[in-house]
């Protein structure tokens, strides 16, 4: 349905993304998880054909988003991370107005709007301007606005960022009615559980590459069935990670003079050891957590960073 | 064709935005009505050096001696519609606001070549004084005018002669010294109506129209629009076409309320008065555009708007009839694009010259129009 090739975008010096390679199927939801700044919304950017790809190719069933811009653009929708809705105007005027630019007219149109109003569960408030609209309403109009053309291939960038719980429920049901009903969706998130709960396959980002993918269960399996022990206090770096040494399977994440992240297996049981090393070390423990594998583990786990940053 | 649709489908759904907002309809169909009855009952309704029926008195003191060009001037103040009276005494005369008074000998002077002074005084200040100045200066003027002419052929002219220059058709005298040219300075409604008409287009094209392009792209609208199949070309020309049909509702409304309402009279060349006006509508829409492109914020655009379309409407003959300010302000009008249009508009509407001597004004807002237009879509940007 959409398939990526070494697709680079450039801002001057800084390279945005770099090199990402996926292919995504109908009725299937693919994930894009990282933190801010991983060069997520410019890969939906060079996607959506709103930003020139520096390198590398968009193709949307078969039609490059470049060389072919138009009947690419035809077969996707777009969810944007900000809200992009005439405040002016009504749910209906809205939903209206992006469904006559994918070229929907007259009684077709109407028929759309009706539905996806239905489906967003506006239809008694649809004649309202926007503005009177709460957050969530705004948020599930948002979302029909990118639906209205019944799109092949839906593109959602964060469309949960700052939606209240019971929002966030209703909008994750859209999405994966959407897939259900055979569209292809793409999904960007830094919310490590939202991609756990929805996504078919992920693509984990950091610093505009992809540094994994595969389906949860994949993913899960790099790690090995490692927990994840995380300790907050004052260490010294050498003695700690040569004082760890000695614990068996312990593999130090991450260390510097207040944090120490600390992967290993069954991490419960040998805490009692990792403790005795680190007072060998003349470490002062203030805190310490453990987690048990997930992609917020993975993602620490490869990159010495929290995902949420 | 899909791009035409396009534009079109932009278009229509930009100007019913545009109608949307209560700001423009205040200022596209409310304000320049009420600038139009007020500014033009301040400066005189339809002209006071239009209405026949009422000349204005004009003092005048000339000596017995004075000889028959007192007469031609009498004649041509006439002409500018002056009530020219001659009161006995000096406290009646000091009683007038206008005053006029020519020197001993005056006649014998001017024709022996040696210099004599005619003085005129007028009370009071504003626009009709200026106006004033500039009528009995014109009476005064023709008057040496066609002196020139009828001394050119040597001899010393007589009454005759000016009887005689006077009978000729005045285009003769149009060739052969411009101050023959009659014109009636445009007063009252007849310049407020096509002053205001032509500012508040500017006005509402700057503010409101850029505004929506500002707002649109500041809220993510124009970056959702990228998104979709409407090329970039159709997305610029469809912004570009709902400016200009605001542009030309608000001129068409106030056309016909001028014309309705205050009897404006837009003179015997009308097709090219709305070419004139249809071409002042594309280059605000095309300017509307590049400002819009340019201006980083909503409260910008809206400061941008004002000052421009105000300094631009004031050194550009909007405000006032243009003619009653400095050489140098006339100049610089016909710099400006405000200019071009009210001096256009004036040439064909008060001056009653045909469509063919607003050529140039139409060629330079037309031209404007399509170089502007063409930077907009060059500097188009979705974010
Ligand atoms: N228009 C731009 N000009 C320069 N740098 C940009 C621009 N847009 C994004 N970036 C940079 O590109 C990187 C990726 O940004 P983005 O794709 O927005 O990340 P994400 O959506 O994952 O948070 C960031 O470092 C960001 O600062
Ligand atoms: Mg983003």
């Amino acid at each position: 349905m959409i398939e990526l090739t070494s697709l680079r975008k450039e801002y001057g010096d800084l390279v945005a993304v770099d090199g990402v390679e996926f292919a995504a199927q109908a009725g299937e939801i693919f994930g894009l998880l990282g933190p801010n700044g991983a060069g997520k919304s410019t890969t939906i950017g060079c996607i959506s054909g709103l930003l020139q790809p520096t390198a590398g190719r968009v193709r949307v069933l078969g039609h490059d988003i470049v060389a072919d811009a138009v009947a690419a653009k035809q077969l996707l929708g777009i969810v944007p991370q900000e809200l992009a809705l005439y405040e002016d105007l009504s749910a209906r005027e809205n939903l209206a107005y992006w469904g006559g630019a994918y070229g929907l007219r007259g009684a077709e149109l109407r028929g759309r709007v009706d539905t996806v109003l239905e489906t967003i569960g506006l239809l008694d408030r649809a004649k309202e301007p926007v503005k009177k609209y709460s957050g969530g309403m705004k948020r599930r109009l948002n979302f029909g606005c990118g639906v209205i053309h019944e799109p092949k291939v839906l593109l959602l960038d964060e469309p949960t960022v700052g939606v209240d719980p019971q929002s966030r429920v209703r909008l994750l049901d859209l999405v994966r009615a959407q897939a259900e009903s055979g569209t292809c969706v793409l999904y960007t998130t830094h919310y490590m559980e939202e991609a756990q709960d929805l996504c078919d396959r992920l693509a984990i980002m950091d610093n505009g590459k992809i540094i994994a993918l595969g389906t949860l269960e994949e993913l899960r399996g790099e790690l090995d069935e490692r927990d994840l022990l995380r300790l907050t206090g004052t260490f010294d770096a050498q003695r700690t990670r040569a004082a760890l040494a000695g614990v068996d399977e312990a593999e130090v994440v991450h260390v510097d003079e207040t944090s120490l992240m600390i992967s290993m297996p069954d991490a419960w049981s040998k805490l009692p050891a990792v403790f005795g090393a680190l007072a060998a070390a003349d470490a002062d423990v203030r805190a310490t957590t453990m987690t048990q594998p997930s992609l917020e583990t993975l993602f620490i786990k490869l990159t010495g960073r929290e995902l949420r940053e | 064709m899909t791009m035409l649709r396009s534009a079109l489908f932009i278009a229509r759904k930009d100007v019913a935005n545009m109608l949307k907002q209560k700001e423009t309809l205040l200022w596209t169909f409310l304000m320049p009505i009420l600038f139009f009855f007020f500014i033009g009952q301040v400066t005189g309704g339809f002209g006071p050096s239009t209405d026949p029926d009422r000349p204005d008195p004009i003092a005048l003191r000339a000596p017995d001696d004075g000889g028959f060009l007192v007469e031609e001037i009498v004649r041509r103040l006439e002409d500018e519609n002056y009530r020219v009276d001659r009161p006995e005494t000096d406290e009646e005369f000091g009683s007038y606001a206008r005053r006029l008074t020519i020197p001993e000998g005056f006649t014998d002077a001017v024709l022996a070549g040696t210099q004599s002074t005619i003085t005129f005084a007028r009370s009071g200040e504003g626009t009709r004084v200026s106006l004033d100045r500039v009528r009995v200066n014109r009476a005064v003027y023709t008057v040496l005018a066609d002196l020139a002419v009828a001394s050119s052929t040597g001899s010393r002219p007589t009454p005759e002669d000016f009887a005689k220059l006077a009978a000729m058709p005045r285009a003769l005298t149009l060739e052969i010294e411009p101050a023959g040219e009659r014109k009636v300075i445009p007063t009252g409604y007849e310049q407020t109506i096509p002053g205001t008409m032509v500012m508040f287009t500017m006005l509402v094209l700057l503010t409101s129209g850029s505004i929506l392009l500002v707002i649109e792209r500041q809220q993510g609208l124009l970056r959702r629009l990228a998104s979709t199949p409407i090329s970039r070309g159709a997305v610029t020309l469809g912004k570009w076409g709902a400016r200009m049909a605001l542009g030309l509702i608000q001129i068409g409304f106030a056309m016909l309320v001028g014309t309705l309402l205050f009897g404006m009279d837009w003179g015997s060349a009308l097709p090219m008065v709305l070419l004139l006006l249809f071409s002042w509508a594309a280059f605000n829409a095309s300017l509307g555009i590049v400002l819009g492109n340019l201006a980083r914020s909503e409260a910008q655009m809206a400061g941008i708007g004002v000052m421009t379309s105000m300094v631009l409407g004031a050194l550009g003959g909007c405000w006032w009839p243009i003619e009653i300010t400095p050489a140098w302000m006339q100049q610089l009008q016909l710099a400006l694009p405000t200019g071009w249009i009210m001096d256009g508009l004036h040439t064909l509407v008060s001056f009653g010259q045909g469509s063919s001597a607003a050529l140039p004004h139409l060629l330079a807002t037309s031209l404007g129009a399509v170089v502007l237009g063409w930077i907009g879509a060059r500097t188009f940007r979705y974010q």
